[in-house]
């Protein structure tokens, strides 16, 4: 039997046990609220994926704290992502589940939105991905240390075996590697 | 970018530079295109590998999700296989009782329609008994015999079967047998009739015997395992001469093809 702080650092880190386990425990309860309104099971696991990415996307944030159970987190965002939708494709809302939502948003849930302003840039960053796939997988670890885990100079060193000084000359010499693909 | 303007534009991103160096940067990013081409630059190749990171994630997530899709794909088919298996047992069961009771039915309508009730023949023996003496030789019956047979007419079995089992006399045996037989047989008792009726001794009158074969085949007849022995019986009966029901057996049989 898996505790569930074993599933959030799984899920931290990106472990494959740890996402079957959200699925396998949370899927249901989390799009219970989809698909007694008007949710397609096609809605469902799409909503719920979002949901989850935006889980590990927080649990990866240094200054986040889960306060409650994985399937209350995923089962609110999927609420929320799922009313913002309805919203959006002009379907009523009453009102109470409007409040709901303003709440929600206000309490910096809409990861949607966020996506949206993201997509100005998608081209360039999409550019960027590409690139990064042709780097050394050494370099990929350690860049996404850095600018993904958002870990600090001292954590990437003992991570990765390096001395202090080094992680910044690799930084500089992995950086220089990725613009020198890029043509920047 | 020289390694010294990455270390001064990482440590903007991650807020760690003095108030003093921020406000410095900050200058040049308002003022100097260089540092804002350098800027831009660098938030766009940090967005681009925090994009690569994402996408990995996603890749986990959706692999889970096809994953446990499958899965549940692979459970719905189970159980419609499992509903479909219980649903085509259930109904082969149904139709195996239907049909066992019909069977049943149809060999009660026979039993009812064609077995001759044993009464006739008790009433018989005990008019001979009481007024003719046994076996119509003025033998005296024995006051068990007589007793046993007149507990059977009153429907008091327990004593028919304790008197009747007393009889010693040898000449009276047969006839003691087969009643006890036919006590057992109404009290319910079906393997103890059986056992009674199938062994009637050696040197008992044909008429008793071939009653005594026309009453276990009633009895087999009630139960679909024996039913066959029955009707092997019955075609015996069909072919003696000398049974008094021959003509009924055959009749039957006729029926029940």
């Amino acid at each position: 039997m898996q505790k569930e702080s074993d599933i959030i650092v799984g899920l931290k880190n990106g472990e494959r046990f740890a996402f079957d386990w959200v699925y396998r425990h949370c899927f249901a309860k989390a799009t219970s609220y989809l698909r007694q309104h008007r949710g397609s099971a096609q809605d469902a696991e799409d909503f719920f994926q979002e949901a989850l990415f935006v889980l590990v996307k927080k649990l990866r944030d240094p200054e986040f704290e889960l306060t409650a159970s994985c399937s209350t987190f995923l089962y609110t965002v999927v609420r929320n992502l799922w009313l913002y939708h309805q919203r959006k494709a002009g379907r009523v809302i009453s009102t109470q589940e409007d409040q709901f939502l303003y709440l929600a948003e206000s309490a910096g849930m809409a990861y949607w939105q966020l996506g949206e302003e993201k997509a100005e840039q998608a081209e360039q960053i999409e550019q960027v991905k590409s690139a990064f796939s042709g780097l050394s997988s050494e370099c990929h670890q350690f860049l996404l240390l850095n600018y993904f885990e958002y870990k600090d100079d001292a954590e990437i060193a003992d991570t990765m075996n390096y001395s202090l000084e080094f992680v910044k000359v690799k930084r500089f010499r992995c950086l220089k590697k990725l613009k020198e693909i890029l043509g920047l | 970018m020289t390694e010294q303007e990455l270390d001064i534009l990482h440590a903007y991103s991650r807020q760690t530079l003095s108030e003093s160096e921020r406000a410095e940067l900050e200058s040049k990013l308002n003022t100097d295109p260089h540092w804002q081409k350098l800027w831009s630059d660098f938030q766009l190749l940090s967005k681009g590998i925090e994009a690569s990171g994402d996408a990995q994630i996603r890749e986990l997530i959706q692999a889970a999700g096809a994953d446990f899709q499958l899965q549940q794909q692979q459970k719905k088919r189970r159980l419609w296989r499992n509903l479909g298996i219980a649903a085509g047992l259930g109904l082969l069961l149904l139709i195996a009782i239907l049909w066992l009771q019909q069977q049943r039915q149809k060999f009660q309508n026979l039993e009812r329609s064609q077995h001759q009730n044993p009464q006739a023949l008790l009433n018989q023996q005990l008019d001979d008994l009481e007024t003719r003496g046994f076996g119509n030789r003025g033998e005296q019956a024995s006051p068990a015999l007589l007793k046993g047979l007149q507990a059977i007419e009153q429907q008091n079995l327990s004593l028919a079967i304790q008197q009747l089992a007393q009889v010693k006399t040898k000449s009276q045996q047969p006839i003691a047998q087969f009643f006890l037989g036919l006590a057992y047989a109404q009290s319910g008792d079906r393997s103890k009739a059986i056992q009674y009726w199938q062994n009637m001794p050696k040197d008992s009158p044909e008429a008793l015997k071939k009653a005594a074969r026309y009453e276990v085949s009633w009895l087999y007849a009630q139960h679909i395992w024996t039913r066959q022995r029955a009707k092997a019986i019955w075609a015996e009966i069909a072919r003696d001469p000398r049974d008094p029901h021959q003509k009924d057996m055959q009749k039957l049989l006729e029926q029940l093809r």
